[in-house]
C-alpha cells in the first residue's frame, strides 16, 4: 500500500493503519531498533511503541515521508530504551559503539543539551549532513541514523571496512569542528 | 555518555531526503548492482589500460633496448626484411606477417678491429684457426674491394693479406681465443628448423656495413668455405646490387647456397645463406630483393650476438 493511503488510514482512525504499517515498515523499524538496542525483544517493543506513537501523532501530523517519520520515532524509543536500561557501555548492541564514536564530536564540559535546545542541535546536524559529499553522507547517515554496523555498510556499499571507518572518522572530526563553530559544544 | 546519546538522538535532524537517499543506496539492489557493474567496468578498463601501457612500454623497450645515441663519425644500417608473398612460408619459417623484422647494426668506431665472422654458431668458432684468411676475405676480393685489416687500438698495423691467420691475429693484438669472441656481425638466422636431426641454419642473413679506413670505404666480409667444396660461383647483378652466388657442398653432403649482394653506392654487403634443401638461388634472390636496407643515424652496441638471436626468436614466431 502506498504511504499516502496508509497515512489516510491513520487519519480515518482505521485499525488497518497499524497492520499495513507493520507489514510495510515493520522490518525497517525493527532493524533500526535492533541496531540500537541490540536485542530482538527490545527492538520489538520499540516497534510496537512506534506504532502507538504514530497512531497518537496522526491525524495531527501528516508526514511527507512515512518511512523516516516512523524511523525517527523508532530511533527515539530505541535510544530511550538504551538509556533506560542503562546498558550504555556493555551489552547495548551497536548503540554502544556508536555512542563511543560520537563522544569524539563533543568536547568535555558543557553538554549540548545544556547549551541549546535539542531542536537546535538537530537543525545544525541536519544542515551539516546535507553539505557532506555524497559518499560520506551516505556512510554517516547509515551509521548514525540507521545505526548500521560498519561491516554491513562496507559490505553493502562495496567499500572496504577501512574506507568506511576512515570516512566516519573524518566526518566526525568535521562535525566536531562544525559544532564548535556553531557554539554547540 | 549522555552527550553522545543526545547527539545520537539529534541525528533525527538529518533531512529526510538525505536519509532516503542513504536508504536507497543501502537497500536498493539495483544501485548495488549498478555499483558492482561500474566496479567491474572500471576494473576491466583499468586492466585494459595497464595492458595497453605495458604493451606500449614493451614495444618502446624492444625498440630501444639495444640502441644508444649515435656517436659522431659512426654510421648504421637498418635492415628491414619485408614479407615475400611469393615465398612459401613453410620454407621461410619466419613469421613474415610481422612485416618488418628488423635489426639495427652499426659500423664499428674507427680503431676497432672490424672482423666479421661468417658464423658464430657453437662449433664454428673452433674452425677459426683452420680458416684461411684468404678464403675469409673471399667476398672482398671477389668484389675487388680494397681491404685492409687493422689492429685494435691503440696502434694500427698494416697487415699483409698473405700472412697466415694466426700470425695476422697476433700482429693485430689478438690471440685466437680473443678473436673467437670478437666479431661485429649483424645477422638474422633461423636455426629452428630441424634438418636431418640437427638444428642447422636454414637461412642466415647478414649485413656487412662499410666504414672508412685510410680515407677509403672498406668492407671486410668474413666468408669461409670451412673445408666445403665450392661447386659453383656465379656473378651478375640483381637490381642495384652486384651479385655473387656461391654453392658449396659440405663434407656431410649438405648443399649450402650463398648469395652476396653488394650495393656499390650505399656501400654495404648482404649475405643471404640458405640450406640448399629449402632455399635455391631464385628464392634467395627473391628474399634479397625484399630486403630493404636503410641507413640510419642509430648506433647500437657492436657486440650483436644476443641481439641477433633475440630478433631471430622474435621473428620466427
Amino acid at each position: 500500500m502506498e504511504d499516502e493511503k496508509i497515512v489516510d488510514l491513520y487519519w480515518q482512525r482505521s485499525d488497518l493503519a497499524i497492520s499495513e504499517t507493520n507489514q510495510k515498515y515493520g522490518r525497517y523499524c525493527h532493524t533500526i531498533a535492533y541496531n540500537i538496542c541490540g536485542t530482538d525483544e527490545d527492538a520489538e517493543e520499540c516497534v510496537n511503541d512506534t506504532w502507538f506513537r504514530a497512531w497518537n501523532l496522526m491525524p495531527d501530523q501528516r508526514p511527507a515521508v512515512l518511512s523516516t517519520f516512523l524511523g525517527r520515532i523508532t530511533r527515539n524509543f530505541a535510544i530511550d530504551c538504551v538509556k533506560a536500561r542503562n546498558r550504555l557501555k556493555r551489552g547495548g548492541g551497536e548503540a554502544v559503539l556508536v555512542l563511543d564514536e560520537l563522544e569524539e564530536c563533543i568536547t568535555g564540559g558543557t553538554s549540548p543539551e545544556h547549551v541549546l535546545e535539542e531542536k537546535e542541535l538537530e537543525a545544525a546536524i541536519g544542515s551539516f549532513v546535507s553539505e557532506l559529499p555524497r559518499p560520506e553522507k551516505v556512510i554517516f547517515i547509515l551509521r548514525y541514523w540507521h545505526v548500521v554496523p560498519v561491516d554491513e555498510i562496507a559490505k553493502r556499499l562495496q567499500f572496504s571496512k577501512g574506507k568506511v571507518k576512515s570516512s566516519l572518522f573524518r566526518t566526525r572530526r568535521k562535525l566536531r569542528a562544525y559544532l564548535r563553530e556553531e557554539g554547540l559544544c | 555518555m549522555l552527550n553522545s546519546l543526545t547527539l545520537l538522538r539529534a541525528m533525527n535532524g538529518i533531512h529526510e531526503e538525505d536519509v532516503i537517499m542513504a536508504e536507497n543506496r543501502f537497500f536498493d539492489e539495483k544501485q548495488v548492482k549498478h555499483v558492482n557493474t561500474k566496479r567491474i567496468i572500471t576494473f576491466a578498463l583499468a586492466a585494459a589500460l595497464i595492458l595497453g601501457l605495458g604493451a606500449v612500454a614493451y614495444a618502446i623497450y624492444r625498440a630501444t633496448m639495444y640502441t644508444r645515441i649515435p656517436e659522431e663519425g659512426t654510421t648504421a644500417y637498418h635492415v628491414l626484411y619485408n614479407a615475400d608473398p611469393s615465398a612459401p612460408p613453410e620454407m621461410l619459417h619466419v613469421n613474415f606477417d610481422r612485416t618488418k623484422m628488423a635489426f639495427r647494426s652499426d659500423v664499428p668506431p674507427d680503431g676497432c678491429f672490424p672482423v666479421m665472422r661468417a658464423s658464430d654458431l657453437p662449433g664454428a668458432a673452433e674452425n677459426w684457426e683452420k680458416t684461411s684468411l684468404h678464403s675469409m676475405l673471399y667476398v672482398a676480393q671477389r668484389f675487388g674491394l680494397p681491404w685492409e685489416m687493422k689492429q685494435r687500438r691503440p696502434d694500427e698495423v698494416e697487415i699483409d693479406p698473405k700472412q697466415e691467420p694466426d700470425e695476422l691475429l697476433k700482429e693485430a693484438g689478438m690471440d685466437a681465443e680473443t678473436a673467437k669472441t670478437w666479431f661485429t656481425g649483424y645477422e638474422y638466422r633461423d636455426t629452428k628448423r630441424n634438418v636431418a636431426g640437427d638444428n642447422m641454419d636454414i637461412i642466415r642473413i647478414e649485413l656487412y656495413g662499410g666504414y672508412r679506413l685510410h680515407g677509403q670505404e672498406v668492407i671486410l666480409g668474413a666468408f669461409s668455405p670451412d673445408g666445403a667444396e665450392v661447386r659453383s660461383v656465379r656473378e651478375g647483378t640483381l637490381g642495384e646490387y652486384q651479385m655473387v652466388e656461391v654453392q658449396m657442398l659440405q663434407a656431410s653432403g649438405a648443399i649450402d647456397n650463398h648469395l652476396f649482394l653488394f650495393h656499390p653506392e650505399k656501400y654495404y654487403l648482404l649475405q643471404i645463406s640458405g640450406n640448399g634443401i629449402y632455399y635455391d638461388f631464385p628464392v634467395l634472390e627473391q628474399i634479397g630483393q625484399n630486403i630493404e636496407v636503410t641507413e640510419t643515424n642509430l648506433h647500437v652496441d657492436s657486440y650483436e650476438n644476443k641481439v641477433n638471436f633475440i630478433l631471430a626468436d622474435l621473428a620466427a614466431g
